[in-house]
């Protein structure tokens, strides 16, 4: 990350970091200029933590060395794996199976199973048939003994969460380190504390970083993502396969939507939230609304769905407390 | 003088029907009062007894739900319900958590960052 320059925003009064890695666009805003390297170093070595452990592009990340340990038994694991695959494992738990991390082998199969940016150009192969992912339900935790038992032939696919995971930790470790408001942005999954007064505005896109965003909005704390299927796409032997799979199939997903956009009291919860709602489809509005989360729906002709208050693009809403 | 000695002698024959309902009252009124002491003493006692044992035993929490282990076909120490709470390294919930505030519409303001898909 050290080789972008901090800039200054919002008239000086902001300090912003931003560089490349994971294959998306990796910010970091805080609201004391002078903070910005301290808090760029600090995301830094959490993104390291991260990447460590919980990789599965690395073969000597640790996730990387349980899946070749899977077997049936308890296989320990740090503290840091233990509580990645547990985030995973709620979110799935909260969808009900739709955000489901053992998506790793179906992902291997449509040629994702190495960094994004070797994939992008294309791979080799055809669309295998449709079979259910191992499902997470299959996989044990043992809090006492800090393991985990996943089934022979099992691999993890934590992107769904550990990104979202990543921004929430490394936030609230600066907003605590360095005792400033801050965003922190992990490829359109962000995380806020204490922000300025007015918030942080943050640009909705169908793409991460567009900056012809056709709508903005203002973030006071929590999180913010948006999951779409337009972006990290390929080709599989010619066809055309995206990276969201439906747990049900071990296939990409076949979505009404092309973007949904998700606020929630964490970054983790809101893109739990909006990758659900590609896997629901129709119904993702109903079960948005009743959860109180603000959302922003984008359908492949462009229409656009809000729900739970999110403002819609004319400008309508107010915002504040929910 | 014989006036004042009838009218002593009237002082002392208490009616014995009288008598007795003072004692059976009194009676009751000791007994009301040993219950009453009862009862206190109980709840006191209960509630000392579970701020203590409260104390002594602070519980735990667990990361797991209860869910069967639908493959593997063993005990599940960790992972969640479907639909329940659970509890993790994050907090406990069942749905992801609403946030604190709405989002505003900001369109007078640049962005200083954008969430897209990536």
């Amino acid at each position: 990350m050290s080789g972008a320059a901090p800039v200054a925003v919002r008239g000086g009064r902001l300090g912003a970091h931003r560089t490349t890695r994971w294959s998306t666009r990796i910010e970091v805003v805080v609201t004391d200029p002078a903070l910005v390297v301290g808090a760029s170093r600090i995301l830094d070595d959490e993104l390291d933590r991260i990447e460590a452990v919980a990789s599965r592009f690395r073969a000597d990340s640790e996730i990387s060395r349980l899946h070749r340990q899977a077997d049936a038994s308890p296989v320990p694991v740090s503290p840091e794996l233990y509580d990645a695959i547990d985030v995973a494992l709620r979110a799935a738990a909260m969808t009900d199976g739709a955000v489901d991390p053992t998506v790793g082998a179906a992902l291997c199969r449509l040629g994702y199973d190495r960094d994004f940016a070797e994939v992008s150009g294309g791979v080799d192969g055809a669309l295998p048939a449709p079979a259910p992912v191992p499902g997470w339900r299959s996989i044990v935790l043992d809090p006492d003994a800090v393991t985990v038992t996943l089934p022979p032939g099992t691999l993890l696919d934590l992107g769904a969460t550990a990104k979202a995971w990543a921004a929430d930790r490394a936030t609230a470790a600066i907003a605590a380190r360095l005792g400033c408001g801050v965003l922190v942005s992990l490829g359109g999954d962000l995380a806020v504390r204490s922000a300025p007064e007015g918030g942080f505005t943050v640009g909705v896109a169908d793409i991460c970083g567009d900056p012809d965003a056709p709508t903005a909005v203002s973030i006071v704390s929590g999180g913010l993502a948006t999951s779409g299927v337009g972006n990290r796409h390929w080709l599989l032997g010619g066809t055309p396969v995206h990276h969201v799979v439906d747990p049900s199939t071990g296939l990409p997903v076949d979505t009404c939507w092309r973007t949904v956009s998700v606020a929630a009291a964490s970054s983790v919860d809101a893109n739990t939230a909006s990758t659900a709602s590609l896997v629901f489809g129709e119904s993702a509005p109903a079960w948005l609304e009743s959860r109180a989360l603000p959302s922003r729906l984008v359908r492949h002709d462009g229409t656009v769905v809000t729900v739970a208050g999110w403002p819609d693009d004319t400008g309508t809403g107010t915002g504040g407390p929910a | 003088m014989s006036a004042n000695r009838r009218a002593g002698n009237h002082q002392q024959r208490v009616d014995p029907h009288r008598a007795a309902r003072l004692q059976r009252d009194a009676g009751l009124e000791r007994a009301r009062s040993i219950t009453k002491g009862l009862a206190f003493g109980s709840v006191a006692a209960v509630a000392c007894a579970g701020l203590y044992l409260s104390q002594a035993l602070p519980g735990h929490s667990t990361s797991a739900g209860t869910a069967s282990n639908g493959t593997a076909g063993a005990a599940t120490p960790g992972t969640a319900p479907a639909a329940g709470p659970s509890t993790g390294s994050s907090g406990s919930y069942s749905s992801p958590a609403a946030p604190a505030y709405t989002p505003a519409p900001a369109y007078s303001q640049a962005p200083v960052v954008s969430s897209g898909s990536s």
